[in-house]
């Protein structure tokens, strides 16, 4: 049987970044569902910051030295989105929407470089996440990321490119068995001379957009990309595969094919209304089962943002998030390749699982960090005798909030408190034994600070 | 073995009540209780030359007289090209791989690459790691697939060893992984910590959550397979001059582990920085000349050791790089490329197959003619007795490199 708090703090994981705070008596989980949603409504966009989009204009007369210079900023801009969005998932009142979010740049999953293209993507991914499933795929086609990752500005007329219409309709809407080679040509035919400038903006190339009739999933016009969502959308696959992706993401990783037959079928009844599909999860009980809980390994964003959020953690070097973030395996607008986070299991690997394990330390005690990410494949670290990047992750954070919610527990019932905090399974008993005997002689604010490090460094912190 | 081992190990940390027990306890499983498996054993190493190594500038058609228009500045003279063969010779900065080709110990295959080539290099790399088609994609690695058939469920981490912080998607199973490690002590003294030790043994009942089953599965299998390496990184050091770099260091180590008789079969290994689009020349000598003395060294010691015979190094790249070359004294990302591997045992020596065709090019490009995974499918089957069908996912032609 799930507790009232589990069931609370699960609702907050899986559809957030974790719990903020601990559950008073009377919470019920139908008001903190509201709530979600209540706090959904606002759509705010990302701001660029620290870069001139029109520089781009300028690249081609620049030197060796200017475009070096010219990288470095590009850089600076990118990780400064990627601290703005990680703030946003740690502090921000939006979680239900930056989650969707989150769930999403995995689904559209897209290598991208250019601030301004980033920024495009991510607003219009973040604008839609909880609206009308084809108003997000009609902003994905059109979006200059999306286009230029999938090579569609070299979808033309005389010499058309593939990978655009066959990525929308193996991995965005379908899924592979659910449309043949002709739906394949036929559309990437439909989809030429969509392409973007150099700001990223959406453009029909006229003289490459071939007006011919095609004929896609089994009907027949002049289309053009609209009309691929269209017919796509009358599909009722195409509700079947998204709910499924998003039972997966929110709910079980191993499909419930009954659950999944309802939400879809109400899903397309809805016309693809994806707040209302999400209500229809996060409100039934079956969300709230036991198989349902603490069976989920939580991604590095995930992971990372959930010991921030508790901790108020600030980094000292501003790289240090996307490091981590790569070091565990889950770089924004940079997924392994088209098909996004494989997630699951693949999230786990005796490095990985030991650095998580240590992540706590490595943030609020400054212990050794044991990994370096990748060598990038132009860069000649494999040349040097070590790696020149410190060791250390100098952190400053607050303990006072997170001290507050246990001020009053007695000694003796402190780990298990704290553990129904911040895990979601079950309290091993032998666990408890372990982190009483090693905080035996801590009191006050130091024994709660020291035995929240040791229960986030159980492999049950991984799951959520 | 390894399930023996794994028995052993779980039966043993199950009994003993401190974690002082542990080193001594696998000490004694590396000496008594397993037979040295290198005897019979193979070993595979896979050198992972990140970037897009120019394989036109590595291993030489100096008689082509294509090549030196194509790169009027990039090309070698004839006269310092170390020749090998009537048409092919090696980077002047490769002089240390020169005896091991005049010893018999080195095959060069030609025109490797797939169909629909990918001129990125991070879906490049994730094809030849994942060992997929262009238009396929595969979220487990080969070598990890390798791991998952080869005795699922009883392949331990070290059976695969990436040297490095991070495991490449090469090494990841769906059930299997490979072991990620770059500094054997380092990762020890982690695991060696207390708390880690202790969480470990208690191996909590969970019949349900088979996710958490999963985790505490990993943590005991981390923790016996760096011991096993850590272990085993100690038993035979190198007097051999390797280059001093890390990539020097990590060719190293994996020599040393390859010499004591770990029961590891495949060790995978980086060196980056092959992406060469401006100032080709001294960063490509200062690589291979890296590339070259490293390899020299490791097959001394593997000599001296007796297991060249049963080692085979093979080095590969995403991809080749533009045959012309561009205006900044660099090339810019090719198709199709050369591939090597070393071993005492090799059955085709020297260049196996036929040069790579300049007056044929697409776009600049050179075209393939021998899929990787006829190689891959070669070493899994040839080598590693593996089903290189099931692995790979469909057959392919064997090669009788092996």
């Amino acid at each position: 049987m799930i507790s009232n708090q589990h069931k609370i703090q699960h609702l907050h994981w899986r559809a957030g970044f974790g719990p903020r705070q601990l559950v008073s008596a009377g919470f019920k989980v139908d008001d903190e569902v509201s709530v979600l949603f209540q706090n959904s409504k606002l759509i705010e966009p990302l701001q660029l910051k620290n870069w001139d989009p029109e520089l781009v204009k300028e690249v081609r007369n620049m030197n060796a030295d200017e475009r070096a210079a010219y990288r470095k900023q590009e850089r600076q801009a990118r990780l400064q989105i990627n601290q703005d969005i990680q703030n946003r998932f740690a502090y921000g009142t939006n979680s239900l929407r930056d989650k969707m979010t989150l769930f999403w740049m995995g689904h559209f999953a897209c290598r991208i470089a250019n601030p301004i293209f980033i920024i495009n993507y991510y607003n219009a991914i973040n604008k839609h996440a909880l609206g009308k499933f084809g108003d997000l795929l009609k902003a994905m086609i059109r979006n200059g990321a999306l286009l230029q990752y999938l090579n569609n500005n070299q979808n033309r007329k005389a010499n058309p490119n593939e990978n655009f219409a066959r990525e929308l309709m193996e991995l965005f809407t379908l899924g592979i068995g659910n449309y043949n080679e002709t739906d394949v040509k036929e559309g990437a035919r439909s989809l030429t001379g969509w392409s973007f400038d150099r700001m990223g903006v959406f453009t029909i190339r006229k003289d490459h957009h071939d007006t011919g009739t095609k004929t896609f999933l089994g009907e027949q016009g002049n289309f053009d990309g609209d009309d691929l969502v269209r017919i796509i959308l009358s599909k009722k696959q195409c509700a079947r595969f998204i709910t499924s992706r998003i039972y997966a993401f929110f709910v079980n990783n191993v499909p419930d094919e009954k659950i999944i037959n309802e939400l879809s079928n109400k899903f397309f009844s809805s016309g693809y209304d994806l707040e209302d599909l999400m209500k229809n999860i996060l409100s039934s009980d079956w969300f709230y089962d036991e198989k349902n809980t603490g069976s989920q390994i939580k991604s590095p964003v995930v992971l990372l943002t959930g010991i921030i959020r508790n901790f108020r953690i600030n980094f000292e070097n501003p790289m240090m998030p996307v490091q981590l973030h790569k070091i565990l395996g889950q770089q924004l607008f940079d997924p392994p390749n088209v098909a996004g986070w494989p997630g699951g299991q693949l999230w786990i690997d005796s490095s990985t699982l030991l650095y998580r394990m240590r992540l706590p330390e490595l943030l609020l005690q400054e212990a050794e960090s044991i990994m370096t990410p990748k060598d990038e494949f132009d860069n000649l670290e494999s040349l040097k005798v070590d790696k020149t990047t410190t060791r250390k992750v100098k952190t400053t954070f607050e303990i006072i909030a997170f001290e507050k919610m246990f001020a009053k527990i007695p000694d003796e019932k402190l780990p298990v408190a704290i553990m129904n905090f911040l895990l979601q399974n079950e309290v091993e008993p032998l666990q408890v034994e372990l982190i009483q005997k090693l905080t035996a002689s801590d009191r006050g604010s130091e024994k709660i600070f020291k035995t929240a490090i040791y229960v986030m460094s159980l492999p049950e912190y991984q799951l959520c | 073995m390894s399930q023996i081992s794994r028995k052993n190990f779980l039966k043993l940390s199950a009994l003993a009540s401190g974690s002082a027990l542990i080193p001594e306890f696998l000490h004694g499983l590396g000496n008594s209780l397993l037979p040295p498996l290198k005897e019979t054993g193979k070993s595979l190493v896979i050198i992972q030359l990140s970037g897009g190594n120019d394989g036109l500038n590595t291993f030489i058609p100096y008689q082509n007289d294509m090549y030196y228009q194509l790169r009027p500045s990039l090309s070698y003279q004839k006269e310092k090209i170390l020749k090998i063969t009537k048409e092919m010779g090696l980077n002047p900065a490769m002089g240390a791989m020169q005896p091991l080709y005049d010893r018999g110990e080195l095959c060069i295959i030609n025109n490797i690459g797939y169909p629909n080539p990918d001129h990125s290099h991070f879906r490049s790399m994730d094809i030849w790691t994942t060992a997929s088609g262009s238009d396929q994609y595969l979220d487990t690695g080969w070598l990890g697939r390798y791991l998952d058939s080869h005795c699922h469920p009883c392949s331990d981490p070290h059976h695969a060893v990436e040297v490095d912080d991070m495991l490449s998607t090469a090494l990841k199973g769906m059930h299997a992984k490979g072991l990620a490690i770059s500094n054997p002590e380092r990762l020890y003294r982690v695991t060696q910590d207390p708390f880690i030790q202790d969480v470990s043994k208690m191996q909590p009942e969970s019949k349900q959550n088979t996710t958490k089953s999963y985790l505490y599965k990993t943590l005991a299998e981390t923790s016996m397979s760096v011991g096993y390496v850590y272990e085993k990184s100690k038993i035979y050091k190198s007097a051999a001059t390797y280059p001093a770099n890390r990539f020097g260091n990590n060719l190293k180590l994996i020599t040393e582990l390859i010499c004591s008789g770990s029961e590891t079969k495949v060790y995978y290994i980086s060196l980056s920085g092959f992406d060469t689009h401006a100032r080709q020349k001294q960063v490509h000598e200062r690589l291979l000349t890296t590339l070259s003395e490293g390899l020299h060294a490791m097959v001394g010691d593997l000599k001296k050791n007796n297991r060249f015979d049963d080692t085979l190094i093979m080095a590969f790249s995403e991809f080749g790089r533009r045959v012309k070359q561009n205006g900044s004294e660099g090339t810019d990302h090719g198709e199709a490329n050369n591939l090597f591997l070393l071993s005492g045992s090799l059955k085709q020596k020297g260049c196996i197959n036929e040069m790579p065709d300049l007056s044929d090019l697409s776009l600049y490009n050179l075209k393939y003619k021998v899929d990787f995974r006829s190689v891959y499918a070669t070493v899994l089957n040839k080598w590693l007795k593996a089903d290189d069908e099931k692995i790979i996912g469909s057959s392919f032609q064997q090669l009788e490199f092996i």
